[in-house]
């Protein structure tokens, strides 16, 4: 029998419009480094967040060693033994490592802190992370991301309590050689006795670091087990819930003689993108693919005309056109369909109805006035249309789930005469279900003689989905291949 | 079976009551008076309080649709003096009633119009626009201090025969009903037709709620906001006519403060941005409410300081259950 230091029973969350955790239960050894693994949206951060007091729960329980607990703050879970490192950093840049890592609790001796034990208790936790050297009184600003995330555990261990460290993506930002020392410092961790719940998609480095994996798919724990025992093809078809070949619906091929839709020439923007040119063909899935950061999303804000631009040109069935703004973009038939659907693609406080009709309200118009009988009639044809959930016309899209979001923001440029679709990061924190019937629409919008750019850094999708994929290297087009042959080896050797 | 029915329709009951608070607390304050105030229901006190709205009711429209647009325009109590000052001394002068209401519409439209271009041009966000507005608000101050000769009142000559014609329309009524509602209604009709049924207002609501995923719609989101506050303007030059004619005198500082019944009014009536169900409606029943809620105040004799700051406590309230209805629903 294991010694269980946590065990986590029937935990159940749901959020409007989606169930996020449906009845996860599994345990954490003593001693252990436990890797949580699941796709973008399969509820690790909720789980995390869970644990940590920052969400309640709606049902289950929590048990740490053997004992039942009830954590609804953060500050209750640290009592309880639970510290949380979270990918985004949580550190004040402009104060020193000791207060940032005594925040909130500075050792006081007659009302006054006492300086003395706080760098004396500082430079305790940081050696414990090799960090010994570092001044307790310097500002957290001035070091890398790297040593900013080791001050980050040694904020978590300065809790006499903590027995149990979460830590999500701590890699993410992370360089190779920083990636090694975060490798130390957890295996150290490790012989002291501390459990390590790590979170990470990065199958190389649970591989390397972790003892037991568990994973979770659509809010569902799918398998715990050694990872002595599972192979990395068998975690990923857990994690994906189905064999990749058939998670694309397949569309005819596009014919040789489609005409050109849309080319740009040489746009460039300072630093950002050089020298991109490529067109698209009417009825063509063209594929941005690269790495986050590699200037993909920028070409499209600049053609979409929402970003300033150095130069370029821009032509549409062969006219040359100027685009300065999204206005000007949407009256020569482009739209962008923004990677942040919350902020930048609905008006999230306004209804379904209102949503729908933002980019085109003349055709909802009659006699000069907006007309409520056509607005209802057009706006309940597309929600039927795309099969978006909603209990009413009048809902908030702010309530729909990931899924029926995007399908609203399609819905509003379906709406429109718009003949270029780009998509931005299209099935970003959207389920599986829902990621099926996206591909399906795209699918359907090339078959209706449109084309559209889709930027996706979900390399499956990007090949699966495309006639054509550019890849995007620091702002140039390193790459073409075409979406049939290309491979994710191709990837690999173009985009890093 | 039976009791967990009975919870349920009790639970249907208290929804219907929270999604119409505004409504709610003008049937209680209406009651609260017909209950405690003397006079409450007389002809002469209703005459009156309809009297006492109609400025309001116009300001209010105008800063309804600044606010449902995501702007604040704190600019019309000094703007609305500016403007009667305007008003009345280009009455005597000229001796034409359309004149008159020209230049006021002129002046109303100008400081509407220079909100409009400093928020255009700062490309600022609603928080933005208290402070531009209240710069404006200093600028029309100090303009119609100057314009009056250091703040002196301006009176209407009642030897002009168009003096009688300016005021006549204010000291009229028609069916017992004061010519100034009719007025105030026909502003709040067209603010209402504007909001509801026209491409224009039906992108305030859009901007409103989030002027980015506006902008990336195709929606030119400052120019909304500027056309907003243009409207404001034309309200709050309207309201100058109204409050002259029944007053006959103007001076810099005759309409201080009337921006904060407009405001209170706006917010008490349920008016948000990013509320697709805010509209004129909602301003009808805010104005309502404060109304009789000061006019309840007046015959109760309540001294007037302790009103404003009974006022200030409902839009307070009236903040508070907007921000928990948001978060619930």
């Amino acid at each position: 029998m294991e010694d269980k230091i946590l065990e986590i029973r029937n935990i159940s969350k749901s959020f409007p419009g989606v169930k996020a955790l449906d009845d996860v239960s599994f345990d954490v050894y003593r001693g252990e480094v436990h890797a949580l693994a699941g796709e973008n949206g399969a509820g690790k951060s909720t789980l995390m967040k869970i644990l940590n007091g920052n969400y309640k729960r709606d049902t289950g329980t929590i048990c740490i060693d053997g004992k039942e607990v009830n954590v609804q703050t953060p500050n209750q879970a640290k009592a309880e033994g639970i510290s949380i490192i979270f990918q985004e950093l949580n550190l004040i840049p402009s104060i020193s490592i000791a207060e940032n890592i005594f925040l909130g609790r500075l050792p006081c001796k007659g009302g006054v802190v006492d300086r003395k034990t706080l760098e004396e208790k500082t430079r305790k936790a940081l050696s414990r992370v090799g960090l010994g050297d570092m001044d307790p009184k310097s500002l957290v600003g001035t070091y890398s991301v790297a040593q900013q995330q080791m001050i980050e555990i040694a904020r978590a261990l300065s809790y006499d309590e903590t027995k149990i460290i979460l830590m999500d993506e701590p890699t993410a930002t992370l360089t190779k050689a920083e990636c090694d020392v975060l490798f130390d410092v957890i295996r150290s961790l490790k012989k002291e006795g501390m459990t390590v719940i790590y979170i990470s998609h990065k199958m190389e480095e649970i591989f390397e670091i972790c003892d037991r994996i568990t994973i979770i798919r659509d809010g569902k724990v799918i398998d715990t087990a050694p990872l002595g025992e599972i192979t990395v093809r068998q975690i990923t078809e857990k994690m994906v819930g189905r064999e990749i070949t058939d998670q694309f619906p397949k569309r005819p091929k596009l014919a040789a003689d489609a005409e050109e839709m849309l080319r740009i020439e040489d746009f460039s923007h300072k630093n950002v993108y050089k020298d991109i040119s490529f067109s698209v063909r009417k009825g063509e899935v063209l594929g941005l693919a690269g790495l986050v950061g590699a200037g993909r999303t920028e070409i499209a804000r600049g053609l979409f005309g929402i970003d300033f631009r150095d130069s370029g040109r821009i032509y549409i069935r062969g006219k040359e056109v100027k685009i300065n703004t999204p206005m000007s973009a949407i009256r020569h038939g482009l739209c962008y369909l923004s990677e942040d659907r919350k902020t930048e693609g609905l008006m999230g406080t306004l209804s379904v109805r209102l949503n729908l009709t933002a980019s085109n309200l003349d055709s909802v118009m009659k006699r000069g006035v907006l007309s409520a009988r056509r607005e209802k009639e057009v706006t309940g044809r597309l929600v039927k249309r795309l099969d978006v959930r909603t209990p009413s016309l009048e809902q908030r899209t702010e309530n729909l789930s990931g899924g029926n979001m995007q399908k609203v923001v399609v819905g509003k440029w379906l709406n429109t005469d718009v003949d270029i679709y780009i998509f931005d990061e299209p099935t970003r924190g959207i389920d599986i279900g829902a990621k099926y019937e996206i591909y399906l629409l795209i699918n359907e919008l090339v078959a209706s003689g449109k084309s559209v750019i889709m930027i996706s850094s979900e390399l499956p999708e990007v090949i699966g989905m495309s006639d054509r994929v550019l890849i995007i290297n620091k702002g140039r087009i390193v790459a073409e291949f075409d979406g049939e042959t290309m491979t994710e080896q191709d990837f690999i050797n173009n985009a890093i | 079976m039976e009791m967990s029915r009975d919870l349920k329709q009790r639970a249907g009951f208290g929804v219907l009551i929270k999604r119409n608070l505004n409504i709610c607390f003008l049937v209680f304050i209406i009651l609260f008076g017909v209950l405690f105030a003397n006079n409450f229901t007389s002809l002469a006190n209703i005459q009156n309080l309809l009297r006492q709205i109609t400025t309001n009711a116009i300001l209010a429209t105008g800063f309804s649709i600044c606010y449902i647009a995501d702007g604040f325009d704190l600019s019309q109590g000094n703007v609305c003096s500016a403007c009667a000052c305007v008003a009345l001394t280009v009455l005597n002068a000229t001796g034409s009633v359309l004149v008159a209401v020209g230049a006021a519409l002129a002046v109303g439209l100008g400081f509407g119009l220079f909100n409009a271009l400093v928020c255009k041009f700062i490309k600022g966000d609603g928080n933005d626009s208290y402070i531009v507005t209240l710069a404006t608000s200093m600028i029309a101050l100090g303009f119609a201090y100057v314009y009056t000769g250091g703040g002196r009142t301006v009176t209407a000559d009642s030897a002009l025969v168009a003096t009688e014609t300016y005021r006549a329309v204010a000291r009229g009524s028609t069916f017992g009903v004061t010519n100034l509602a009719f007025l105030a209604a026909a502003v709040m009709l067209v603010g209402a037709f504007i909001l509801k049924k026209t491409k224009l207002g039906r992108r305030f609501y859009l901007v409103g709620a989030n002027k980015t995923a506006a902008y990336m719609s195709g929606i030119n989101s400052h120019n909304y906001r500027a056309y907003a506050f243009i409207i404001s303007g034309i309200c709050v030059a309207i309201a100058c006519i109204a409050v002259t004619a029944r007053n006959g005198t103007a001076s810099a500082t005759c309409c201080k403060g009337f921006e904060n019944d407009a405001a209170i009014a706006t917010i008490v009536g349920g008016n948000a941005p990013g509320n697709g169900k805010s509209g004129i409606i909602c301003t009808l029943i805010g104005v309502l409410c404060l109304g009789v809620m000061s006019n309840v105040m007046n015959l109760m004799r309540v001294d007037s300081t302790i009103q404003t700051i009974i006022k200030s406590v409902v839009l307070i309230l009236a903040l508070y259950a907007q921000l928990v209805k948001s978060r619930n629903s």
